[in-house]
């Protein structure tokens, strides 16, 4: 079985829309991977796709070398940015109910990442603000014991003057000797000295897909201004 | 074990407001028996709301799974749990079957609690009245069973239409319930039916209330059963392989 997320010329649309066109990768495990782009260039879709929760209009996707469908949910933790959990729990109840759900969910990792959270436990999910409501979702997509997490914009909503150290803290749940995480995110200079590798899209094509080493050796550049060289 | 409550649990959460609505529209309904048994004294007209309220629990069932697959909001988190659709959307049918259950037997207890000081009214009736119960409340739980599986493989369809053809899912989804409502009437009413389905004859006589029995055919359940059945499962297809987050 090999272990890795591959997309073979996948293309994407919706309605009459295309969100993505002709995409080619493939990620192995034990990599930290940002995916970068402007609003609208695909990054959501990219992982919604990888997770088996949308599905190709051509092309095909594999996750360890099965076809991805809804049920990739077995290897894959993913979180959405838009997704807000069952508003009828409290966080602990929230987290009871992955544990019941998720053979692989570790209570106990789940509770040391919530205190790094700072959230209640007792609070009910539809009185979070929108910042607990993200870091919430951290806590529950990291503390599965999967090889592929899945996280679409985790930074946003989060306070800027502890979004350093959430960071972090959140890197240090990610066991890179048998796990992948791969985010989405607008903040490339607060991400570029965690990730290992970017791919960066443009227009619902893949303009790059490189390692971070690989991009400052070359062309002696840090993410960001790479980007504005490349998306003008 | 542990995966199914909390899944049930999760489920019963997430319609419960409905579910107590439900009741409290009992109660009213409750009320509105006392109020005509004020205004018309005397007469059998106060038990026409209680008849409307236990048929109105035809629709029960499948606005209850309707509600619940809503209340999922966009799905990822729903599709984002590897689970068998099947027992997703079991969990949803037994919430809602539960909660119907629940409701018809809170409307039994009230009509009873009204009638005890009625009784004269309906005492000539009253095994009639005793069996028609037993009667009605299976089979208005069994339509509400068939009437759930086609919002469920209706709201299935939709779903997997939405992404494709935009704006016109809900056009075509409106047709696809015009042509397989009147496909399984022509069905239904065709002489092939009557000669394939209608064995196990079961006569229902109520003599005191109705001139004629009521007559079913086994042969009509178990169609039922298959139509139940088979759009279940094209329903938990759907989800599995066509449905996006």
């Amino acid at each position: 079985m090999s272990e890795m997320i591959r997309m073979t010329n996948v293309t994407k649309k919706y309605v009459n829309q295309i969100a993505l066109q002709d995409i080619s990768l493939t990620i192995p495990i034990g990599k930290i991977i940002g995916i970068v782009g402007e609003n609208g260039s695909g990054k959501s879709t990219l992982l919604k796709l990888m997770s088996g929760l949308s599905l190709p209009t051509s092309g095909s996707v594999t996750v360890n070398g099965e076809t991805a469908n809804r049920r990739t949910g077995k290897v894959v933790s993913y979180s959405s940015e838009s997704s807000l959990f069952y508003p009828i729990f409290t966080v602990r109840e929230a987290m009871q109910f992955q544990a019941s759900q998720f053979a692989d969910f570790n209570p106990a990792k789940a509770e040391e990442i919530m205190k790094l959270m700072r959230l209640d436990p007792q609070m009910k999910i539809k009185s979070l603000s929108k910042g607990n409501r993200g870091r919430l979702q951290i806590v529950l997509t990291l503390a599965r014991e999967v090889p592929y997490i899945l996280m679409d914009e985790p930074l946003s909503g989060l306070d800027p003057m502890i979004r350093d150290s959430i960071v972090k803290g959140m890197i240090s749940y990610v066991d890179l000797k048998f796990q992948t995480l791969i985010m989405t995110s607008h903040e490339v200079a607060e991400i570029e000295t965690l990730i290992d590798g970017f791919i960066a899209l443009k227009d619902g094509s893949l303009l790059k897909m490189a390692d971070v080493e690989e991009l400052h050796e070359s062309e002696a550049l840090r993410i960001e201004d790479w980007m504005k060289k490349a998306y003008v | 074990m542990r995966q199914w409550s909390a899944l049930f649990i999760k489920d019963f959460k997430l319609t419960r407001s409905m579910f107590f609505i439900g009741i409290v529209m009992n109660v009213l309904i409750a009320m509105l028996t006392l109020f005509l048994e004020r205004a018309a004294d005397d007469s059998l007209l106060m038990f026409v709301p209680l008849a409307i309220a236990a048929a109105i629990h035809v629709i029960y069932v499948p606005l209850f799974v309707f509600v619940g697959l809503k209340s999922e909001g966009n799905l990822h988190l729903w599709l984002s749990n590897p689970q068998p659709a099947v027992k997703l959307l079991l969990s949803k049918v037994a919430n809602s079957l539960l909660m119907v259950v629940i409701s018809l037997v809170l409307l039994y207890g009230f009509s009873r609690l009204l009638i005890v000081p009625k009784f004269n009214l309906i005492e000539p009736y009253w095994t009639d009245t005793w069996k028609v119960g037993w009667f009605i409340f299976p089979n208005v739980i069994w339509i509400s069973i068939e009437l759930s599986a086609w919002v469920m493989v209706l709201w299935a369809l939709y779903q997997y239409l939405k992404l494709k053809i935009g704006r016109w899912s809900w056009a075509a989804v409106a047709g696809a319930a015009i042509l397989s409502g009147s496909l399984n009437a022509l069905i239904k009413s065709s002489a092939l039916y009557r000669y394939v389905m209608n064995w196990g004859s079961i006569a229902y006589p109520f003599p005191t209330i109705l001139s004629k029995p009521i007559q079913t055919y086994v042969g009509g359940y178990v169609y039922d059963l298959i139509m139940i059945v088979g759009l279940f499962i094209l329903t938990a297809w759907l989800v599995d392989n066509k449905v996006e987050g």
